[in-house]
């Protein structure tokens, strides 16, 4: 396997507050990798600067060899698009769009062509148990349907890397340990990498690695 | 852009959608039917002469007679010769002439006014033969008969076939007319033919007394032209006639108007444009609402890698769609508007030298006033600004507002969630 994640000496401070200091890690291609830390450890700023979402007050973060610290904002978004799906705790799906239309979201964009556009949503629906609810809005699908939702369209335009942030923090331990299975079963069909952010020992218990943050340190 | 995300917001944040569309719609319908109203109160002034088919009547100011016996010219009128009227139908832009004598007849029993008609021509009183209610209209060759004015036929008790006097010779009626609609343009109690007008005229001592007046005069000339060389022709009418000539044009009635017509032009074009604002700003405050409500959605929109433009694109194209369906609901508006303000009726004086009625009569001093209906259109030119102006404005509210929304951070919306 080689490297497909990396990060050097990466800091990042809110006025006077440092939120992560001097993190280094790595993660090679299919690999998971879990960030175990309470609130406040600075685990999901860490994961946004993985993503590009913040920028680095110093250091680099190297995505396949590539430094991405240096790149614009529309760079980092065009990149995401290519290689990067993210799960969030608080799902984030468009109230007004239906599940296929939601995990077709990221590909909106795209010069692709409607019909395309669905078949390649409805598999990744397909894929994670949810064909069925694709005509369902958000406010009419359970929190567990929700977050299957948006791992599909973490999926859909076939991402190297899975970025999830606390993604059974919103959900019932039944319905938790449903999304990890989906996460574990997606990674070894697929051979997704996948990095979680998390406080609960169990989720990250089921990652390949764990690491502990503690006032924005890995410890 | 997506056209099915641009729909679904529309019709599934119906509350804001409907706030954005309104404040277009009544603002676009404000400017379209005030600009359309103070377009019809324009052509309402223009009616009168527009009935008659001409959109300039020529005079020459007369004097007062030395005596108000038998046939007299009225002190607005005197003569105009042949060689005048020759001139006159030569002169560029003149299109059709009418010549017409209008004149007073004081008898023993009674006053009347009469106007002397070439029957044959599609210009000036010729046309009143629209308003025929009994019998015929005066023919060309006729000579000894008269048609008369519904409401002075009435006054007088006179049918078709009953005799009248004018300078003493009798005169038999053949028909009866409803003139009101062109008002008191070209209105008189009898019409005669334009031979028997300027016998009379020719031949009555009190119009000889005071003027050089031949058998082929005449002394209210009706002229056609094209509405954007009125002016000019006028001018030159104006000339040929001297100093007392008396030019009666659609400006003329906007004239009497006057302060009237500068309120509803101006207050029309400013409340209009004030309308326009307003929408821009309903529409701003609507999208900006809803850009704020929807700052989740579009910091995940950068997150999973829409491009700024991307975000803008989208935005924009949700904000001029909003304007188009408004701006064709403010068209919708202002149809229904304007097609109510159709029942309505507006009174434009009428210049005086137009006044049929002796000023020195009972009624005669006042003023003189046609009520014609409001002819509220939209014209197809201010639909075009209005659109225009309201696209125009939506594309500026759409780009600054998704210029900004696209400057949305994903990470700090998240952050201060």
């Amino acid at each position: 396997m080689s490297e497909l994640l990396k990060a050097e000496g990466v800091s990042k401070s809110f006025a006077r507050v440092v939120a992560v200091r001097e993190v280094d890690l790595h993660l090679e291609e299919g690999e998971s990798l879990a960030i175990v830390g309470r609130s406040g450890s600075g685990k999901s700023t860490l994961l946004n600067l993985l993503a590009g979402l913040d920028s680095v007050d110093a250091g680099h973060i190297f995505y396949g060899g590539q430094d991405i610290t240096g790149m614009s904002e529309d760079d980092l978004a065009l990149w995401r698009r290519q290689h990067i799906g993210l799960v969030f705790q608080a799902f984030h799906l468009i109230p007004t769009l239906s599940a296929l239309e939601n995990a077709a979201f990221p590909l909106y964009p795209d010069r692709m062509r409607a019909v395309d556009r669905r078949r390649v949503a409805l598999e990744r629906l397909t894929q994670v148990g949810l064909a069925q609810r694709a005509s369902h809005r958000p406010a009419h699908l359970s929190g567990g349907e929700q977050q299957r939702v948006a791992i599909a369209r973490a999926l859909v335009h076939r991402p190297s890397l899975i970025l999830a942030d606390e993604p059974t923090g919103n959900l019932d331990t039944q319905t938790g340990e449903e999304i990890l299975a989906l996460f574990r079963r997606l990674r070894d069909e697929n051979g997704i990498a996948l990095v979680v952010i998390t406080h609960d020992e169990k989720v990250a218990a089921a990652a390949d690695r764990i690491i502990r943050m503690a006032d924005g340190r890995i410890i | 852009m997506n056209p099915a995300y641009v729909l679904a917001e529309l019709t599934r944040r119906p509350a804001r959608t409907m706030a954005g569309l309104l404040s277009v719609a009544v603002g676009v319908a404000l400017f379209i039917t005030l600009l359309a109203y103070a377009n019809a109160y324009r052509q309402a002034a223009r009616f009168p002469l527009t009935e008659i088919g001409a959109n300039i009547v020529a005079q020459r100011q007369g004097t007062v007679p030395k005596a108000f016996q038998g046939v007299v010219l009225p002190h607005s009128t005197a003569p105009i010769h042949r060689h005048e009227i020759e001139t006159i139908q030569t002169l560029p832009g003149v299109q059709a002439l009418a010549e017409a004598i209008f004149f007073w007849d004081f008898e023993h029993d009674g006053f009347l006014v009469g106007l002397g008609l070439d029957p044959s021509t599609a210009v000036g009183p010729g046309r009143l033969r629209a308003g025929l209610r009994a019998g015929r209209f005066l023919e060309a060759g006729d000579r000894g008969v008269a048609v008369a004015d519904a409401s002075y036929a009435a006054q007088k008790h006179l049918g078709v076939g009953d005799a009248v006097t004018i300078a003493g010779e009798p005169i038999r009626l053949v028909g009866i007319v409803d003139t009101s609609r062109a008002g008191p343009v070209a209105n008189a109690n009898l019409y005669v033919s334009l031979t028997d007008a300027r016998a009379f005229a020719s031949a009555a001592p009190n119009v000889r007394a005071v003027f050089d007046v031949r058998p082929d005069d005449a002394d209210i000339l009706f002229v056609r032209t094209d509405p954007s060389h009125a002016p000019s022709v006028s001018e030159q009418i104006r000339q040929v006639l001297g100093s007392k000539a008396i030019m009666t044009t659609p400006r003329s009635f906007e004239e009497v108007l006057g302060a009237t017509f500068d309120l509803i032009d101006r207050f029309g074009l400013l409340v209009g444009l004030a309308g326009v604002m307003i929408a821009m700003a309903g529409l701003l405050r609507a999208v900006a609402a809803g850009l704020w409500e929807r700052r989740r959605d579009i910091g995940l929109m950068r997150a999973v890698g829409w491009r700024r433009r991307d975000v803008v694109t989208q935005l924009a194209g949700e904000t001029l769609v909003l304007t188009g369906l408004g701006e064709l609901a403010g068209l919708a508006l202002a149809g229904v508007v304007t097609w109510g303000l159709r029942f309505s009726q507006v009174t434009i004086p009428v210049p005086w030298e137009l006044t049929p009625t002796p000023h020195f009569l009972p009624g005669g001093a006042m003023q003189a006033a046609v009520t014609v209906p409001l002819q509220v259109r939209i014209s197809p030119n201010v639909a075009v600004t209005s659109l225009a102006v309201g696209l125009l404005g939506g594309i500026l509210v759409s780009l600054w507002v998704a210029r900004r929304a696209a400057n949305i951070k994903s990470a700090e919306v998240w952050r201060s969630e």
